[in-house]
């Protein structure tokens, strides 16, 4: 993986790629939050301004996140709604940070996005076993008893794997619309015209596969919280 | 007299034939088993994610062929089932970046 030049290379003997990406996306994240609650604090916070602003984009995305989490994790979800939104804004924040020229994208890094992963793997066994107690074993066993001791392993596995494919689907979408634009930038004729398009790809890529993890994690939350079959 | 020559020719099969095998192979390489592999695992893959996501969009358009008016709440798990089938292929595109990474 060879980065082109910009500022989070320079900063590489000081600071690892990781963390200093990480940490630029956590301050824009944090400022757009400050902001946008000023305008909440004012005297007549409620009443919402006019035109397009900032408040207004982000009142509108997380009125789409609310009513898919009130259908998939039903009457519970304030609960759950401040770790989905944080997860789906901060990932949507770097995603299109990684499309700027010049930043780099803390979600290409598979660490970051392990994280996010671990993440949610603990918000959805935390929810099961906060609801279920002990009893959110009886989800791993299965539809019938003597099939158990085949059937615990299996869901093991499935919830592990959950974690894998969160973090390879995100790891792998942002590494490869990188990897596309550099490869088309190769050719002489191409480069002019092709990279247009996948970046325009890429855009979508990005905002999709943002919605994508926290909608997942909306539904794994919902999973552990229904009955056992 | 028989015997002798076909002892002969045995003994000289046997001593050229690993000398065949070699330079069919290429001169002793390893590298080819694994490009092989990590152009078969995306191509595989490719093959896989293209079908899913063929009989996805065909059901969705289908459905919105049908009832028109339901073309913004047949559109949304299209997008996601999308999404989620791609990812499919992106495990393979992993393989084969690993795999690449194995050989150079």
């Amino acid at each position: 993986m060879s980065h082109p030049l910009h500022l989070f290379h320079m900063l590489e003997p000081y600071l690892p790629m990781t963390l200093a990406t990480m940490l630029a996306c956590l301050g824009v994240t944090l400022l757009v939050a400050f902001s946008v609650n000023r305008g909440l604090q004012s005297s007549d916070g409620v009443i919402p301004e006019g035109r397009l602003t900032l408040r207004n984009l982000l009142e509108l995305m997380l009125e789409g996140m609310v009513s898919l989490a009130r259908q998939t994790i039903g009457p519970d979800w304030p609960r759950w709604m401040p770790l989905i939104g944080t997860i789906g804004f901060f990932i949507l924040v770097s995603n299109l940070m990684g499309l700027v020229p010049g930043l780099a994208n803390p979600t290409s890094f598979i660490e970051t996005n392990l994280a996010w992963a671990c993440l949610a793997f603990g918000a959805f066994n935390y929810a099961g076993f906060h609801k279920h107690g002990w009893g959110y074993i009886k989800h791993f066993l299965g539809p019938v008893p003597w099939l158990a001791p085949l059937m615990f392993p299996l869901e093991v596995i499935q919830s592990l794997a959950r974690v894998l494919s969160l973090t390879v689907r995100l790891t792998a979408n942002m590494f490869a619309d990188h990897t596309l634009v550099a490869v088309f930038l190769g050719f002489p004729v191409i480069s002019l015209f092709v990279p247009w398009l996948v970046m325009g790809l890429g855009l979508f890529v990005a905002i999709l596969q943002a919605f994508i993890f926290a909608f997942l994690t909306m539904i794994y939350i919902g999973l552990a919280l229904e009955e056992a079959h | 007299m028989r015997v002798l020559s076909t002892l002969v020719v045995a003994t000289l099969v046997l001593t050229l034939a690993p000398d065949l095998a070699w330079a069919a192979e290429g001169g002793g390489s390893s590298g080819w088993g694994i490009a092989l592999g990590a152009g078969l695992a995306m191509g595989l893959a490719g093959l896989g994610c293209g079908l899913g996501q063929g009989f996805a969009t065909s059901g969705a358009v289908q459905g919105i062929a049908r009832n028109p008016g339901a073309a913004g709440t047949i559109q949304t798990p299209m997008i996601i089932g999308l999404a989620l089938i791609e990812s499919i292929s992106l495990y393979g595109f992993v393989i084969a970046i690993l795999l690449w990474n194995l050989i150079s």
